[in-house]
């Protein structure tokens, strides 16, 4: 093989090498961008559950109605028992009513609120909160 | 005479493979990492449904114990009255002890059970508020661990 043919076939294996390393890079740095991507949304996700259901389970423990519970939280009330907050990574709204239970409100009142917490245009739960309180308990 | 010095050369084809080696392995890692993290977001959502059928029927229990306690104040003692006017909530009542249950789906239900004192305001007190699973557990003893 003379001189000229083996620095051919030389320079043909070094494209095709470089050929095969670019598509490789190219489908490995899609796999690992995708890859940050679910985690990302993995890590957002799970952190707006745990807040959503804090905030349910202090809703229960609270003892308030639910538009002062969440108007206590510091919660933006944009009317209609609508209430807002909003953190870096997620927007929580609660939609409260309150269901008086027996005529005038003989037995007591049935707090609900329903809790929807969004990551981006991601809904990540929406909890139905109710907590019912006797006449008695009532504040 | 002479001894011929051999010649060791590295040439394009071992750099290649190595090339080749590491980039599969970036390949094979992307893919791994990739697979685990969509199990996680996987399992992430799977919490948030059951989180959401948790509350959904914790909510429910909320709205069975509205009738109940409009019940007992309606029936004046009387378990009779009681029993007639809370008919079809699935409610089991054994003397003064009232349970009932909500499905959560999933295997897995809300069990609720209060005690009832008429002479008290209110006309209950919870016992218990917990989640059961139903499906059955199956040990696995074909290894002897111990």
């Amino acid at each position: 093989m003379n001189r000229g043919s083996k620095s051919g076939a030389m320079l043909v294996e070094l494209i095709i090498v470089l050929l095969f390393f670019s598509v490789s890079t190219a489908i490995t740095l899609q796999l690992f961008a995708a890859a940050h991507d679910k985690s990302e949304q993995n890590r957002v996700g799970a952190a707006v559950l745990t807040q959503s259901e804090d905030v349910a389970e202090r809703f229960y423990a609270s003892g308030l109605s639910a538009s002062a519970f969440f108007a206590g939280e510091g919660w933006v009330n944009a009317g209609g028992g609508l209430f807002i907050h909003e953190t870096p990574e997620a927007e929580f709204a609660a939609e409260c009513f309150a269901e008086v239970v027996g005529a005038g409100g003989a037995v007591g009142t049935l707090e609900r609120a329903t809790l929807i917490a969004k990551a981006g245009d991601r809904v990540i739960c929406t909890l139905p909160l109710a907590r019912y309180m006797p006449k008695e308990v009532a504040p | 005479m002479t001894r011929v010095k051999p010649e060791y050369r590295v040439g394009i084809g071992a750099s290649s493979i190595l090339m080749i080696f590491v980039v599969l392995c970036l390949t094979t890692l992307g893919v791994l990492s990739y697979a685990s993290a969509r199990a996680d977001l996987a399992l992430t959502e799977r919490r948030a449904e059951r989180v959401m059928a948790y509350y959904e029927a914790a909510a429910g229990a909320q709205r069975q114990l509205t009738q109940i306690d409009a019940a007992l104040r309606a029936c004046e003692g009387d378990f009779t009255a009681f029993d007639a006017a809370t008919e079809g909530l699935g409610l089991e009542r054994d003397g003064d002890e009232i349970a009932f249950q909500m499905e959560m789906g999933g295997d897995q239900r809300l069990e609720i059970a209060i005690k009832v004192d008429f002479s008290a305001f209110p006309m209950y007190d919870m016992l218990y508020h917990r989640v059961v699973n139903m499906e059955e557990w199956v040990i696995d003893d074909t290894l002897n661990l111990l």
